[in-house]
């Protein structure tokens, strides 16, 4: 069930990069995820490293004119295709000032189609309100996969920002998929026992046990503490399936 | 039985010696006023020492060597993609070139022949390839499309390693059929296209909502 989801998550990943429909990539679903996700890196190399020289010459053209004017080409001539290749050519400052001019759907628009590892130095410095309107609109699209790329290059601000405007079962979902999982325990700090207990209650409503253990797994010992100290823990424990029962109580102890 | 196919072969090979010959021919002049071994690089490699004198054909054997060393991997290269495009079977390798495999110096002058198989193009498969250039070859990522060092079993160039410009994961070609990796490829050429396309669409867009004064020194930046 869970090599299933990872599969599935690495071929919607893939099929987002290229721009297609992941059924129309359904036989990727017998190779595995790791491979899955190193050719996805190459796929990425490919896709970003293509007409290179122009998009460096669009970012330092982009340079010689006022903010926003190049927000406003952006938005209405360039495209969240080519914003998204340009961005990583760009200085991250610059970058920062157009992308505070943007509204939140067209920057949920780039983040789909961004590279997060060649925009790390732009996401890092995005500021956490802009961040969360792009987190708002992804969540209403459905777009799990694409902010599970994001977590682990975002600032501590924007990602508590994000974790507020995101639902509990949301929260699950993109765990499952997050591509930096060492960062699981920092989003889990920031959350409150109600919202722990939150997390659990929407695994049993959404049937989201599979993720609820892998995100316990991926926890470390002072995280899954907090799981076992919840109030109401034995009303909690009820609430899962005799299956998993076993697995979850090992987690947290 | 093989059709021996030398001219061809032997202009390529003609052409890179006689580019080097002469570069370094030049070279030789300047610095030892050697004129006739500028005057090898314009034969196809033989040396042609003009009065006799011993020391003008030893520089210019040590400069050839020099020159060999330098084409050799250029040399190589250009068989392999020969090989792989035309199913043509190369035996030997340059007059100069050395066997990669052996060590070894080219004297036997049926080895710089290029053969063809009349009863249709001969294949080389993966492991030909692997066996004659080397793992470390054979697996080396290209500069370019064209270089792809990785065969699929069928002999053919792998369109997925095409695409990618790079060897995909094994595991694709373990759970994959051919047809599944070439509409993979597919997918990936087209998704490039698109990208293209989509930036040419927006650099033609932009322009519109670029005052007039600047349309000029921003295309200036952007196109060169």
């Amino acid at each position: 069930m869970s090599v299933d989801r990872e599969r599935r998550a690495e071929i919607v990943k893939l099929a987002r990069l290229l721009g297609t429909d992941p059924e129309d990539l359904a036989y990727l679903e017998a190779v595995p995820a790791d491979a899955l996700a190193r050719l996805r890196d190459q796929a990425t190399d490919v896709l970003f490293d293509a007409d290179s020289t122009v998009l460096a010459k669009m970012a330092a053209a982009s340079e010689k004119l006022p903010v926003a004017l190049v927000a406003t080409i952006a938005r209405h001539a360039i495209g969240a295709l080519v914003c998204a290749r340009v961005t990583g050519h760009m200085s991250p400052g610059r970058a920062v000032e157009i992308a505070k001019r943007l509204d939140g759907p067209f920057l949920a628009d780039i983040a789909v189609e961004t590279d997060p590892r060649r925009a790390a130095s732009v996401l890092g410095r995005m500021p956490p309100d802009r961040v969360v309107a792009a987190a708002r609109e992804l969540m209403t699209r459905g777009e799990h996969v694409a902010m599970g790329r994001f977590v682990g290059h975002l600032s501590s601000e924007a990602i508590r920002g994000c974790v507020e405007v995101i639902e509990d079962a949301d929260l699950l979902r993109i765990a499952f998929v997050l591509e930096n999982k060492e960062r699981l325990p920092d989003v889990v700090a920031l959350l409150d026992d109600d919202r722990l207990s939150g997390v659990l209650r929407a695994a049993a409503d959404d049937d989201l046990w599979s993720e609820a253990i892998d995100l316990l797994g991926h926890l470390n010992a002072a995280a899954r503490r907090r799981f076992a100290r919840l109030p109401g823990r034995d009303a909690l424990l009820a609430l899962v399936p005799a299956g998993n029962r076993e697995e979850i109580v090992v987690l947290i102890g | 039985m093989s059709t021996t196919l030398e001219a061809p072969f032997f202009g390529f090979l003609g052409c890179l010696q006689d580019l080097a010959g002469l570069a370094f021919g030049a070279t030789a002049g300047f610095v030892g006023g050697c004129a006739t071994i500028g005057a090898g690089g314009a034969g196809r490699g033989d040396l042609r020492p003009g009065d006799g004198d011993r020391r003008e054909l030893e520089v210019g054997a040590l400069i050839r060597g020099v020159a060999a060393e330098v084409l050799e991997r250029d040399v190589l290269d250009a068989r392999d993609v020969l090989a792989g495009a035309g199913g043509l079977n190369l035996g030997g390798g340059g007059r100069w070139g050395r066997d990669r495999e052996s060590g070894h110096g080219r004297g036997d002058p049926t080895q710089d022949s290029v053969h063809v198989n009349p009863t249709g193009p001969s294949r080389q498969t993966c492991a030909d390839h692997e066996r004659r250039v080397g793992p470390a070859l054979h697996r080396r990522r290209p500069a370019n499309p064209v270089g792809v060092r990785c065969c699929d079993p069928e002999g053919m160039p792998d369109p997925l390693a095409i695409a990618l410009g790079s060897v995909p994961p094994p595991e694709l070609a373990e759970h994959l059929s051919a047809a599944e990796r070439e509409a993979l490829a597919a997918v990936i050429t087209d998704a490039r296209a698109r990208q293209s396309n989509a930036l040419q669409t927006a650099l033609d867009g932009s322009l519109r909502h670029i005052p007039r004064l600047l349309r000029g020194p921003v295309m200036k930046l952007v196109r060169g």
